[in-house]
């Protein structure tokens, strides 16, 4: 049986996750935490086997709890659950010594992934945009675009309208052409054209 | 000026700390519920899929909400508007 510590200051997700949690047959919610002071003491009161903790709380950032764990304890497992999507998030997270990253909105079966596999393998690093992001770190010189943006330049380059980006990624065609506008920006385009081939050269999308 | 930008602060706060993350606790019930019945009740398993979807599609549209009310704050401050984008 793997014992979790839900460490969250959202009450209803937290209530949703321990739901889900204890109707796995192999793990068991021990504590509950609102706040880091709170997550802190419960870890030294449960000595939970995976901890499962939010990125911004009230009290503070839920990486130092991350990086205080790992810091007393090499075996106990981290899942970092955070609404973030950004690279710099992410390189905290494993930076802190998280064994996972989760996004807040991944579904059940990614959550519960992350929980076992940190409970086994708690020192490698899990997280679904990983290799993206290594790629987009190791070429610096590229702009820094979000996830939502790098799908509308994908689909820019593969010649859809903005009626159709917007049909594919359920957004309004207003909502997209800000998408646009803003990737336009980042990449020193005034047009599709451009556009797209700053992003091949750059390798942000691919050619093919 | 100023206090616009803090009001879409505030906002985006709110849809961040609050309704989205409402949104991702919904989802993962849902998930298991879909789970509990997948085996018995194909019907039920379809329509909680359907609901999974929609609670998909409005976290992304809430993400993208609360994305343009912060980076229209940055667009202002370091890059001229694109015009005609389409």
């Amino acid at each position: 049986m793997t014992s979790v510590l839900l460490v969250d200051d959202h009450a209803v997700l937290r209530g949703g996750l321990r739901r889900v949690l204890d109707a796995e047959p192999d793990l068991e919610v021990v504590a509950e935490a609102g706040t880091l002071a709170a997550g802190l003491r419960a870890v030294r009161e449960h000595r939970p086997d995976v901890v499962l903790c939010d990125v911004t709380m009230g009290d503070g950032n839920g990486l130092e709890l991350v990086r205080a764990c790992r810091a007393d304890d090499e075996t106990v497992g981290l899942v970092v659950l955070t609404m973030h999507e950004d690279d710099d998030t992410l390189f905290a997270a494993l930076d802190a010594g998280a064994s996972a990253l989760v996004l807040k909105g991944a579904d059940l079966d990614e959550v519960l992934g992350a929980v076992r596999r940190s409970a086994t393998s708690p020192a490698v690093f899990s997280a679904a945009g990983l290799a993206a992001a290594l790629r987009r770190r190791s070429t610096p010189a590229g702009p820094a675009l979000t996830p939502r943006e790098t799908e509308v330049l994908a689909a820019l380059a593969e010649g859809m309208s903005v009626r159709q980006v917007a049909r594919r990624l359920y957004l309004s065609e207003s909502t997209v052409k800000t998408h646009v506008a803003r990737v336009y920006a980042k990449l020193g385009a005034t047009n599709r054209a451009q556009a797209v081939m700053t992003a091949v050269r750059m390798r942000l999308v691919d050619a093919g | 000026m100023d206090r616009e930008m803090a009001e879409r602060e505030r906002l985006a706060r709110r849809l961040h700390d609050t309704v989205a993350q409402d949104l991702c606790a919904l989802g993962l019930l849902v998930d298991a519920a879909t789970r509990r019945v997948a085996d018995v009740d194909e019907h039920t398993a379809r329509v909680l899929a359907d609901v999974r979807d929609g609670l998909d599609r409005t976290i992304a549209d809430v993400r993208c909400a609360i994305a343009e009310l912060r980076a229209e704050q940055a667009a202002t401050e370091h890059a001229p508007a694109v015009a005609g984008a389409s």
